[in-house]
């Protein structure tokens, strides 16, 4: 960081959470632009629930990074954490049912939770900062439940047909629970870097196995 | 299974060859029934395990000895013993009986609860009856009391109601089949003498609503989903997107509640364009097609020139 900055630069102690966020960056956007058209063309409510949780993601990890490169004065990380729960539990709530009546509301439920999160973003410069670590902890704790929701269903599609997206979709959202529950649990510890940078390596290689699911699977 | 819980595995041709069969065994045993109820009882044996019905009633009515008419259960059949005897030979399914003799008409499969009360549709669910259909046949012959012993009830005309209850809903050409069966089972059993014989001619009521099968225009479309898109199946992959732009824009005009009339008006596209997009849809699994009553059609019967 430059003296007399807000700029953080790219290197040093936010390496790993900048490649994280970068990663991020990239997997949820293309999988949400892909989402999209494809929903286009098939019209499919789930691809909808894709996209729009992929997309809403994907802003979360835009607005990380730039929270990681320069110093903001108004906390982002309520829209951070409520979009990615948010994100996590439609994804979560498209693969409970199949039903076409179900997803369409699933679809209306989803695009009102969305701009309610975006509102969070819009009126960030309002939004106090965290009374407490606790608080912090149990949003990043919470998009791990909801991640771990995602990787029940996943391995509950794979015990029924054991297929290689199947798998490497368990996979991924294991690794990334497992990241974010990490991720949580840094606020109470003396260290926080003992807990934090092996959670975002955790996510980095869940990202990875997430990437190879919707490439190859 | 689909939403509706219909029985897939039954085709038409299925129906027709069972129907074919049971005519066949019936023509075979026939000489050794001694009573009418003799035949009702494989009758109703036989219905019950061809058709997967779970219970199978028949009704007659009988006349005693002060004049009164009323319903008798004459044989009943279940396919799962545990079904109480006091639920399926309720007040209210003699009262359902007795007022399908009355209407004289055929009452096409359907859910319990659009006849029964919510407190007996719950009750006949919980032992799976969650379909009935039912018919009524009668014809100028005499029908033997129940009891061969009993001298108090006289012989009345031939008025049975067919009772038959389900666990899933059958084909549309399901009760025809039945009510075939039916008309050559009483036929024969006049021959044979099970039935005493009156002048007139047999006869049975016409089939008012006998379903013709709907025109393809009238035909409403649902989608489909791919219950393992998502989870076992990349949906990102490329076998997720209708290729077919005019199976595409069909697609997208679905509403589950418009038929194929006003779809194509929705979509802007001819009829006939309609259907090779239905063909494209039925082929890929992306649709199903009911009849306006809300029964599912074979597709196999829109592919067929395919």
């Amino acid at each position: 960081m430059g003296p007399g900055t807000n700029f953080y630069g790219l290197l040093g102690p936010n390496l790993i959470p900048n490649v994280l966020a970068a990663l991020l960056f990239i997997t949820t956007l293309l999988i949400s632009i892909r989402a999209f058209y494809l929903f286009a063309l098939a019209r499919t409510p789930r691809l909808f629930v894709l996209g729009l949780s992929m997309g809403l993601i994907s802003l979360t990890a835009a607005d990380n990074i730039v929270a990681n490169l320069i110093k903001l004065t108004f906390n982002t990380y309520w829209f951070l954490y409520i979009g990615q729960i948010a994100s996590y539990f439609f994804i979560w709530l498209s693969l409970i049912s199949s039903s076409e009546y179900y997803l369409q509301r699933l679809v209306r439920w989803q695009i009102l939770g969305s701009v309610l999160v975006l509102g969070l973003l819009v009126l960030a410069p309002l939004l106090p900062a965290f009374p407490n670590d606790i608080v912090r902890a149990s949003l990043s704790g919470t998009r791990a439940l909801m991640s771990l929701g995602v990787f029940f269903c996943y391995i509950a599609a794979f015990t029924e047909k054991e297929t290689r997206f199947s798998l490497l979709m368990a996979i991924a959202f294991l690794l990334i629970t497992f990241g974010q529950l990490l991720g949580a649990l840094k606020y109470f510890v003396p260290n926080p870097d003992v807990l934090d940078s092996p959670g975002d390596i955790m996510r980095i290689i869940g990202l990875f196995s997430l990437l190879a699911a919707v490439l190859e699977g | 299974m689909n939403r509706h819980g219909d029985d897939e595995s039954l085709s038409s041709t299925d129906i027709n060859r069972l129907q074919m069969k049971i005519l066949a065994q019936l023509f075979r045993m026939i000489p050794t029934f001694n009573h009418i109820d003799d035949l009702f009882q494989w009758l109703a044996y036989t219905l019950s395990q061809q058709f997967n019905v779970r219970l199978t009633q028949f009704w007659g009515n009988q006349i005693n000895y002060l004049g009164q008419r009323t319903a008798q259960l004459r044989t009943m059949v279940r396919q799962d013993t545990s079904i109480p005897e006091p639920l399926a030979a309720s007040e209210d399914v003699a009262q359902f009986a007795q007022r399908i003799a009355h209407e004289q008409r055929i009452y096409h499969p359907q859910v319990v609860d659009q006849q029964f009360s919510q407190y007996r549709a719950t009750l006949l669910r919980r032992y799976g009856l969650n379909f009935f259909a039912a018919c009524f046949i009668y014809a100028n012959l005499l029908i033997p009391p129940k009891n061969r012993m009993a001298s108090d009830d006289t012989m009345t005309p031939l008025a049975v109601t067919v009772l038959l209850f389900l666990p899933q809903q059958p084909r549309f050409d399901f009760m025809p089949s039945v009510v075939t069966i039916m008309n050559q089972a009483i036929t024969v059993a006049g021959t044979r003498g099970l039935l005493l014989p009156l002048a007139r001619q047999l006869t049975t009521p016409k089939f008012a609503s006998e379903p013709e099968f709907p025109s393809l225009e009238s035909l409403i479309l649902h989608r489909k989903q791919d219950t393992k898109l998502m989870l076992s199946s990349n949906p990102l992959s490329n076998a997720t997107v209708i290729t077919n732009k005019s199976a595409r824009r069909l697609y997208s005009a679905i509403d589950g509640h418009s038929n194929i009339t006003t779809l194509c008006a929705r979509a802007g596209m001819p009829i006939s364009e309609a259907y090779a997009a239905l063909q494209i849809l039925l082929t890929q699994q992306r649709v199903e097609v009911y009849t306006p009553s809300g029964m599912l059609v074979d597709t196999n019967f829109l592919l067929k020139d395919s």
